[in-house]
């Protein structure tokens, strides 16, 4: 399975994720509470050092993962040259920039297992709610197992639809693929109510 | 129970999958990610509750770092991006969508299109009925909704429907509790271009059970008897 978790080990694999994920939300909370640009850069700083550890294509990697913010950090830049606002501009692009990239770090050094069972254990209470733990842990691993299962489905769909027409397929598979992922659940909910049920 | 779970889950799994497709052209060449597509479908075909549930599903994998978000984003970085408001609007407009078709399944412009759908698969619009439940798959296999699932008494034109027939009794043959059927449900035979053949044709008001023989019956069989009045 495709994750976003970086192969190359770090130290930050070994933290436990719901540190990580407390220390992420806490470290955001400061980035919006500071304004100077001089700050904001110390920051982004110390975040590029936490990503130095794993080497050059782990940073490789982060950078990646940062670049599609680009059109927005332009967007930014110019709006604030424009209005004759450049320190307020920088600082909005770095606390952008850090913030992103702090959470990706997180993201590259955490399994999902590991960010599943947090997840669960954050959601325990919802059982209150008539959601329980199991539950979700059943509709997680359902979605993931047919990520793959839909997947191949849809490609099939859409070379029956190329051994038709010469045209492209567009929007038009949707409508079947939404048949076969309907008749897919129905199955799957008769498989499972046979095997005990969901709850 | 079994059925939501599966049917939020398959649906989390099925926006995942239409961002995985590079981009759908929508109208002339206005590049339309097949994701928000799948965002609106999941409200529209689960319902608003579970299509909303459903599209949270898929906002907690994509936060717990998987990169299913169309381009191939996803991870905590998103959830801190600039774009995060289309996420945080995402379950809402599942919702949304979800809400309109669950409330107005039939606003006046509907009319038309309920009159065809009517015409080509009677019933169809009724599957919402417990007592007339049947399955959209149903209407697709057969071309036309089960007999035993058309509403029985008075039909839109005031005439009466078979109520004699064998299988319209109390006791009639039901379908399991079903997924609430909605419009893209309703528009699949349609779409697909499955051309039903409405039972209506064979509705005793409307045919005199008059059967036409063969034609070589017809030269072989002595003329009738001209009635002299």
């Amino acid at each position: 399975m495709l994750t976003l978790t970086s192969p190359v080990e770090t130290p930050w694999h070994r933290w436990p994720a719901g540190a990580k994920l407390a220390a992420l939300c806490g470290f955001t909370v400061l980035l919006f509470a500071l304004a100077s640009p001089v700050a904001l850069a110390a920051c982004l700083a110390a975040i590029t050092a936490l990503y130095l550890p794993g080497g050059a294509a782990f940073l490789r990697l982060g950078a990646r993962l940062l670049w599609p913010l680009w059109p927005f950090v332009a967007i930014v830049g110019l709006w604030h040259l424009w209005i004759g606002d450049g320190q307020g501009g920088l600082a909005v692009i770095l606390r952008l920039l850090t913030a992103v990239a702090a959470a990706n770090l997180v993201t590259m050094t955490t399994r999902l297992s590991d960010m599943i069972a947090v997840i669960e254990r954050l959601a325990a209470p919802l059982a209150r709610l008539g959601l329980p733990p199991r539950t979700l842990a059943l509709a997680i691993a359902l979605m993931i197992r047919f990520l793959p299962v839909l997947s191949d489905r849809l490609s099939q769909i859409s070379e029956s639809w190329r051994a038709r027409s010469p045209r492209r397929p567009g929007w038009r598979i949707l409508t079947p693929a939404t048949l076969a992922a309907l008749d897919d659940a129905d199955r799957v909910a008769e498989a499972l109510r046979a095997r005990g049920g969901a709850g | 129970m079994e059925r939501s779970l599966t049917h939020i889950a398959l649906f989390a799994a099925l926006i995942a999958v239409l961002g995985l497709v590079p981009k759908i052209d929508l109208m002339a060449g206005v590049p339309i990610t097949a994701q928000s597509l799948g965002i609106m479908l999941c409200g529209t075909v689960l319902g608003a509750k579970r299509g909303a549930l459903a599209v949270l599903l898929f906002l907690l994998l994509v936060a717990a770092g998987l990169p299913l978000l169309s381009g191939g984003r996803g991870g905590l970085g998103v959830f801190a991006g600039p774009s995060v408001g289309y996420l945080l609007g995402f379950p809402v407009a599942a919702f949304v969508a979800g809400w309109i078709v669950e409330r107005w399944s039939a606003p006046p412009w509907h009319r038309g299109l309920r009159r065809g759908l009517h015409r080509r698969h009677p019933g169809a619009l009724r599957l919402r009925h417990p007592r007339h439940g049947t399955d959209a798959r149903q209407i697709l296999a057969r071309g036309c909704a089960p007999r035993h699932t058309l509403p029985r008494g008075r039909s839109d034109q005031g005439r009466p429907r078979r109520p004699d027939h064998p299988r319209a009794g109390p006791d009639a043959p039901r379908c399991p509790a079903l997924p609430p059927l909605t419009l893209p449900r309703l528009l699949c035979p349609s779409i697909l271009g499955v051309r039903g053949q409405s039972p209506r044709r064979y509705h005793p008001s409307r045919t005199k059970a008059v059967p036409i023989p063969p034609a070589a019956a017809m030269a072989a069989s002595p003329r009738p008897p001209a009635v002299s009045w």
